[in-house]
């Protein structure tokens, strides 16, 4: 029985409900859908990300497959849609938005731009230590890698596991509640 | 840490695994679409067109109408295959040429009538305005077929959308188009092929916002 024989019949047993014969299935597909993938994406982390919803495609629509047909042109389809899903995605992006690692706190308010301020109190360790505890563990794992570490949003998410959309909105909210703790405490 | 994400996620989908019900192949689903769509809009549009029985008999006794039916009819078929064809992914992608010829030549044959026409009236009299007492046996014919392909659609994926909708407009316009050539009482031109298509769209339309709404809640 060859390798494409072996997926057919694992995906008939998926189908059925065998999660063991699915987990096998999608791990020995994973090379072939990374291969389609890095054909088209050349950032590793972002193929990642395509691979993962393929994945999830893959397991969405796990009822569309006949097993009277080859399963690799099945996956192939679901695999070349998403990824050209992904490709058209970054291209609209690309057209509105720029993307930057560091956010400038540019509001208008006053309380946004005490530059200085901030920089006194955040250089005072033991204060900023004791606030950090304070905050909620996601919050404070994105202050941390976003502003301690310095990383970028997508090293950031790659280590936490966190969306960068959930990363940007943790740190912003962490920001609020350091800021608001530490001017508590300096009054 | 991306590989571990990615084995983290296989082993989430693989837990709890639920069976799920096969897709019938698209030969099965295109017999139940017809055997219930079909039956609809003929009633339909036999209501909606003064109960005219004798006209359908009329028509059906006319060799070149029961040659532009079956053109119609086979317009439907090889289109409804190609949509759930196209709605299956590892199916031929070539699928869309089925319709090709059929709808060509029922195409050909409105053509034809509306060369007659234009020929017996002449340029004065013909007008390519919108005939609204039409509309009515139009929406009425063509709401089965279009709410029919449109929740069986729904349960397949589309991987090539532009072949899935225009196969799926152009099927269920076919097959509303035969309760209307046969109980219509002026001949179906372009015009009413066009306004076929219209119908269908919205209706396609509307049952896409239902059945996504529908999902959402369950």
């Amino acid at each position: 029985m060859d390798e494409e024989d072996k997926w057919t019949e694992w995906m008939v047993q998926a189908q059925d409900g065998d999660g063991a014969a699915y987990q096998s299935l999608l791990q020995a597909i994973l090379p072939r859908i990374r291969s389609i993938v890095r054909r088209r994406v050349s950032d590793p982390s972002r193929a990642e990300d395509v691979v993962q919803e393929i994945l999830l495609s893959v397991h969405k629509n796990r009822h569309t497959y006949d097993p009277k047909l080859k399963f690799a042109p099945w996956l192939h389809v679901i695999a070349q849609r998403r990824t050209i899903d992904y490709l058209r995605k970054v291209y609209r992006m690309g057209a509105r938005e720029v993307l930057v690692d560091e956010y400038p706190e540019t509001f208008l308010g006053d309380g946004a731009n005490k530059v200085e301020e901030d920089a006194l109190a955040f250089d005072d360790l033991d204060r900023l230590k004791a606030a950090m505890e304070k905050l909620p563990p996601g919050q404070r794992q994105a202050v941390n890698l976003l502003k301690l570490k310095e990383m970028s949003l997508k090293e950031a998410a790659d280590e936490s596991g966190m969306t960068v959309a959930s990363l940007k909105v943790s740190m912003h909210r962490g920001l609020k509640a350091l800021r608001a703790d530490m001017a508590q405490e300096g009054e | 840490m991306m590989s571990k994400t990615t084995n983290d996620l296989i082993a989430n989908l693989s837990t709890d695994l639920k069976p799920v019900h096969r897709l019938a192949p698209p030969g099965k689903r295109l017999i139940t679409w017809v055997l219930v769509a079909l039956p609809i809009s003929l009633t339909c549009g036999y209501f909606v067109e003064n109960r005219n029985l004798a006209l359908a008999v009329e028509r059906l006794q006319d060799p070149r109408t029961l040659l532009e039916l079956c053109a119609i009819l086979l317009t439907a078929l090889m289109a409804g295959y190609a949509a759930l064809s196209s709605a299956q992914p590892g199916r031929s992608s070539k699928v869309w040429l089925l319709p090709v010829i059929p709808f060509a030549f029922w195409f050909s044959l409105i053509g034809e009538s509306c060369w007659r026409l234009f020929e017996q009236v002449g340029p004065d009299t013909f007008s390519m305005a919108p005939h609204w007492v039409c509309y009515p046996a139009v929406a009425v014919t063509g709401f089965a077929p279009a709410l029919g392909i449109a929740a069986l659609l729904s349960r397949g994926m589309l991987t090539n959308p532009t072949v899935t909708f225009s196969m799926g407009v152009l099927a269920a316009s076919a097959l509303g188009a035969l309760g209307l050539r046969l109980f219509h009482q002026p001949d179906a031109t372009v015009l009413l092929l066009l306004w076929q298509m219209i119908a269908t769209l919205s209706f396609m339309a509307m049952a896409s916002l239902i059945s996504s709404y529908v999902y959402r809640r369950v």
